[in-house]
């Protein structure tokens, strides 16, 4: 289990309604925390930026639950694993992403169970 | 008789009729379609939302408010705290919770137990009516009666501390709910949503969902107050 390195999670709770659901953006970074947890799992991700500036990006899913029955599991992700993140943006600007879909280290490709 | 059926059957088959009307012109005992079949009336299975999931049910041709629920919308309770603290959907918002449920039959009774809090509603079969001078309830108390081969439920006796669905649509404790389940195919659910509440809106209207059948699910552990993890922000409008 890994320790919770990274602050609180910097959305509250709430649904679809904080997120740009008509815009896709997709990220590459390396995995920092990994938490399959309710109400939302959550997935931190440290993105590298031009000019050497890394960005630390907070992706969402939903619940615990429906996240399993998609195919997450506990060993699905780790700290250090390369991952492609495409989902919807944030509405405040902040480094948000609520997961579509991602690419994992192995190659795997796991989508959110429903939008 | 054979002779008879089998006549009648040409005749049917001819004129193109069902194999309903080709077993009552037969004489064979049939059920009527008031009382429908054990297996269009079977509910059981785990279900989920068929498309996309949708928080908002309240204006599918709906009602304007009436004074009262204009002030509601102002001064009711914040539809995010309800959450966080774990406090139970009501009926109909239940049924736009993005969770699994699943539909039990049982002798005088349905359950539904829903995996979003794991609440479990008693829908009496048995011929009862409601109890008089119910004590209001978050879910409401629930009869149900067969038409053919729909549930028609018919839940009253709400408290008002519920929102209708999740975009801030208030209801009084007058709020009375019908709900028509039918499965219309093996597959499919569908629920027929009739809202009325005469304190807060100007008439009653209808919503609908459609659930998939899940037959590799199970209902799972779900424990919202690990919700409580979560601080509220300081605008819950956002």
């Amino acid at each position: 289990m890994s320790l919770i390195l990274v602050s609180h999670p910097v959305l509250a709770h709430h649904g679809f309604a904080a997120f740009q659901m008509d815009q896709v953006s997709t990220i590459k970074g390396t995995v920092v925390d990994y938490e399959l947890i309710n109400p939302h799992v959550q997935i931190f991700l440290k993105v590298e930026q031009e000019g050497g500036k890394a960005v630390d990006w907070n992706v969402e899913g939903v619940s615990l639950n429906m996240m399993v029955r998609a195919g997450f599991k506990r060993d699905s992700l780790k700290a250090g694993d390369t991952v492609s993140v495409t989902g919807h943006p944030g509405k405040n600007g902040k480094p948000v992403l609520l997961l579509m879909k991602i690419m994992l280290a192995d190659g795997r490709v796991l989508s959110a169970p429903y939008e | 008789m054979r002779h008879r059926a089998v006549l009648i059957a040409t005749i049917a088959f001819t004129l193109g009729l069902s194999p309903v009307f080709l077993a009552s012109a037969a004489g064979v005992p049939q059920a009527s379609q008031a009382q429908g079949s054990s297996q269009a009336r079977d509910l059981s299975g785990v279900w989920f939302t068929q498309g996309k999931v949708r928080a908002n049910f309240a204006f599918e041709g709906g009602a304007p408010f009436l004074p009262w629920g204009e002030e509601r919308v102002k001064a009711g309770p914040q539809k995010e705290a309800l959450v966080v603290l774990c406090i139970p959907p009501g009926v109909p918002r239940v049924w736009t919770e993005p969770y699994p449920f699943e539909i039990i039959s049982l002798p005088g009774r349905v359950l539904i137990i829903y995996e979003y809090q794991h609440l479990i509603r008693q829908i009496y079969t048995d011929g009862r009516e409601h109890p008089k001078d119910l004590t209001p309830t978050y879910m409401g108390n629930s009869i149900g009666k067969w038409e053919g081969n729909t549930l028609v439920v018919d839940t009253t006796g709400f408290n008002d501390k519920t929102w209708i669905d999740g975009s801030r649509h208030p209801h009084s404790d007058a709020l009375h709910v019908v709900e028509r389940i039918q499965r219309v195919s093996h597959e499919t659910l569908q629920v027929d949503i009739t809202i009325d509440d005469p304190k807060t809106y100007v008439k009653s209207w209808t919503a609908q969902r459609i659930f998939d059948l899940k037959p590799d699910w199970e209902i799972s552990e779900q424990i919202c107050e690990e919700n409580n993890t979560y601080l509220f922000p300081p605008d819950n409008s956002k």
